[in-house]
């Protein structure tokens, strides 16, 4: 039997790709012709050509599971979500625009602390905020930019609305799953490359290393930029080793790396000792320098944060950025742009309860069962409690986690993301759930990559797409339809 | 190249080397056994000798080694930091975080022989399936050396890689002779000739050496031939000074080589010194516990040279 887009859904919000009324969007007429012409058995055997082009290329996470680490293939979708060029137009304006103002805030948190005299960022937050480093005070990395990578969650509301979620800026990753979907989806459509306007991703990596190289303290001598990660066992080092790779820079684990009494950071080759400049780092501050964070990180490098300091090495992302990752935080966001950039947000921020305000926290509590609620500094999906999910017990209990440490959450309404088709059972195509995460760089100049990681969620119904937890993923097209038809 | 990746090339190549070495020098044993007349016992604490375990052996095991013992202690025991699975297991670990450094089918043929350990070399392996599982771990070094030849440009990478195997196979082929000729050239007299023949064809095969042996024009399998072939055949890829010059072609290609060169020249003139005829048993005895001694020397100054920052 033939794929019947007239027959798909339920649609219970918005769909990226087919209207309400069974109808392909302009930007995905072409896809869905093309996927109209198959039966299902054609789309299982699609499935298992692009199955196994991941499993040649090699491209796996790590999960921890029953006391050890397996490396599982990737696993994504075969219908890509698709994006029109001019509106993808306007959020790469917004996600510069916000990263820009992220990082005037950070530089201003560690220096004059201005937006809280002006009484627009309220003293409390900062005082709670985990992640500000007092040690990165009066510091003055190049271009005052501390967040030099930024994966930003992006989501579709129920009326089609694109609101940001949440924005990464410790140790984002996701980005080299991006490419290698390009690469799979490739190989498996070649035709419809061929034939439609996508807009190419590859240029990522070029951008990174630019990004990274302008960050050498040594002007005019080719930089020496290493990846810094924390080993095999991390569930993102394919991703690192594939950066590395991609870029021609050193893969180096905290060990390789050693700070001199002159501060100058070298790594240990066969040669002797190599001087190294910038360093993307893929380690949380709290491991990063065992002389100033956690003394027992045996993953870090001793030393690290002087060199830092004195300008002597280029990190990226800068220690203590993280502080504007932080849930509670985000709320200021379109504050902060208002505020250091003199404009109005481009995209909005999903409204949020902030439980430490009194009058928040009295709605939440009355009103958890409809809510999702998050604690401030987690990532990857853990510790929330989504309200119309939830057990009794699991509502109790975020009662008292809430009243316990109101500054610790944050509440938001549910949203009924918005969906794309995805291949299910059999080769049947039906709706689940997506967000975005495009990745934005900054140093000296600003960067967005065209579309980003889509994630999906594989379960009917489910809204949660880390890969941690049975999340999948999709190809992102960015389609000019200003071209040629 | 980072020091770190060199050293773990550098030892994932002796842990492949001792895999193949280890498995040649077990099945080899099992088929002279099948040879010898029902009333020549097998010393099989021969062969724990020839790794140079017989601590380690005694801590684990009571009573005086068997068959059944020794094969558990050498091949699936995973309490023996020494046994084959524990060698696969670190061969795969070392190539874990270098694979980016070597070819993809590198790491996914060493991937497939740990499954494969994981799932046949456990246990009590019987003598008939314990053939297949050795030629099989055999054949699978064999093909990992061949995806190197064929695929890895000869830059840092594949000079450590050199560097371990060769280091590796100098110290396996100098065992297994000091274990050999301890039995062999003393005794040469009492033994039935035979015997004798048989144990030296054993030797041979052990070190994957009778064919080419053969081949190159000697009369008949005797120990003193066999000895100077095994020691002083420049062709030959198994004998000593074939991996004195290999190791030294590898230090013509890395950076500081000096103190290493200085070494190795230390060693050829400690092997120009063997005597070719009359070899008397203690002399090869002494030869063999010198190089050990030298070998180790060796791998010590590559650590210092490359390995480790004091």
């Amino acid at each position: 039997m033939a794929i019947d887009f007239s027959q798909y859904g339920p649609i219970t919000g918005y769909d990226e790709l087919i209207t309400a009324k069974g109808q392909p969007r302009k930007v995905a007429k072409q896809l869905c012709r093309y996927f109209s012409g198959m039966s299902s058995d054609d789309v299982s055997e699609l499935k298992q050509a692009a199955d196994l082009a991941i499993k040649a290329l090699g491209i796996s996470f790590t999960v921890y599971s029953e006391g050890s680490n397996i490396d599982r293939a990737w696993p994504m979708d075969l219908i890509p979500r698709i994006i029109e060029a001019k509106d993808w137009e306007r959020t790469q304006k917004g996600l510069k625009q916000r990263l820009k103002a992220l990082n005037m805030f950070i530089n201003d948190l560690y220096h004059e602390q201005q937006i809280v005299r002006d009484g627009v960022f309220p003293k409390s937050v900062l005082a709670g905020a985990k992640n500000y480093r007092k040690q990165c005070e009066g510091v003055n990395p190049p271009f005052g930019v501390w967040a030099h990578i930024c994966g930003t969650d992006l989501v579709t509301g129920g009326d089609g609305t694109q609101y940001v979620l949440e924005d990464n800026l410790r140790v984002p990753s996701g980005v080299s799953y991006m490419l290698e979907n390009r690469h799979v989806m490739k190989r498996v459509f070649p035709e419809l490359f061929e034939h439609m306007d996508i807009l190419p991703v590859d240029d990522y990596t070029t951008q990174l290393f630019d990004m990274l190289a302008a960050l050498s303290p040594r002007k005019g001598e080719t930089p020496e930029v290493v990846v810094l990660t924390p080993g095999i066992y991390n569930s993102a080092y394919f991703e690192h080793s594939y950066l590395a790779q991609q870029m021609g820079a050193e893969l180096v684990q905290g060990s390789d790396l050693v700070v001199d009494s002159d501060d100058y950071v070298f790594m240990k080759t066969i040669y002797g000792l190599k001087r190294v400049d910038v360093i993307y780092r893929r380690i949380d501050d709290d491991f990063l320098d065992p002389e100033v964070f956690r003394k027992d990180s045996a993953l870090g490098v001793p030393g690290l944060m002087r060199a830092w300091r004195s300008g002597k090495v280029g990190i990226a992302n800068a220690p203590g950025a993280g502080v504007a990752d932080d849930k509670v935080v985000y709320a200021f966001v379109p504050d902060m742009i208002r505020y250091y950039l003199k404009q109005t947000p481009i995209i909005d921020n999903v409204p949020t309860y902030l439980c430490m305000r009194d009058e928040d926290r009295a709605y939440v509590l009355d009103h958890l069962d409809e809510l999702v609620v998050k604690p401030a500094n987690e990532s990857g999906g853990y510790g929330l409690l989504i309200g119309p999910k939830a057990t009794k017990k699991q509502l109790r209990q975020f009662h008292k986690l809430i009243q316990d440490d109101p500054r610790n959450y944050i509440a938001q309404p549910t949203l009924d993301l918005s969906t794309v088709p995805t291949v299910v059972e059999q080769g049947e195509v039906a709706p689940r759930h997506v967000d975005l995460r495009p990745f934005t760089l900054q140093s000296k100049q600003l960067y967005t990559t065209t579309g980003g990681l889509s994630r999906v969620a594989l379960p009917e119904g489910s809204l949660v797409v880390n890969s941690s937890q049975g999340g999948g993923s999709k190809d992102t097209w960015v389609v000019d339809l200003g071209g040629k038809h | 190249m980072l020091s770190r990746v060199a050293e773990n090339i550098y030892w994932m190549a002796r842990y492949l080397e001792r895999i193949e070495d280890t498995a040649r020098l077990i099945n080899t044993m099992t088929n002279l056994l099948l040879d010898l007349p029902s009333h020549a016992e097998v010393e099989w604490q021969e062969l724990i000798k020839v790794v140079g375990a017989e601590k380690a052996f005694a801590e684990l095991y009571e009573g005086k080694p068997d068959e059944h013992s020794v094969m558990r202690f050498l091949i699936s025991d995973r309490k023996h930091s020494g046994s084959l699975v524990n060698c696969i297991k670190m061969a795969r670990e070392n190539a874990r975080v270098t694979r980016d450094m070597l070819p993809l089918e590198f790491w996914e043929q060493l991937n497939e022989l740990h499954i494969y350990a994981n799932e046949h070399v456990k246990g009590q392996i019987g003598r008939r399936k314990r053939n297949d599982v050795l030629s099989r771990l055999t054949r699978s070094c064999q093909g990992l050396t061949g995806v190197v030849l064929a695929a890895l440009p000869h830059d840092d990478a594949y000079q450590f890689l050199r560097l371990g195997r060769n280091l590796e196979r100098a110290d396996m082929s100098s065992r297994i002779l000091d274990v050999a000729a301890a039995q062999l050239l003393a005794e040469e007299d009492e033994f039935n000739p035979a015997f004798a023949n048989l144990r030296w064809i054993n030797v041979l095969k052990s070190l994957n050496a009778f064919q080419g042996y053969r081949q190159q024009g000697r009369v008949g399998v005797q120990g003193v031939y066999v000895v100077d072939y095994l020691l002083h055949n420049e062709d030959f890829p198994r004998s000593i000074r074939h991996c004195l010059l290999d190791l030294e072609a590898c230090f013509g290609k890395v950076p500081k080589p000096e103190k290493a060169h200085k070494q190795l020249q230390v060693m050829k003139r400690q092997l120009d010194r063997i005597a070719k005829k009359h070899l008397k048993r203690s002399e090869l005895h002494a030869f063999v516990d010198d190089l050990q001694l030298e070998l180790g020397k060796l791998h010590g100054l590559i650590t210092d040279a490359y390995f480790s920052y004091a």
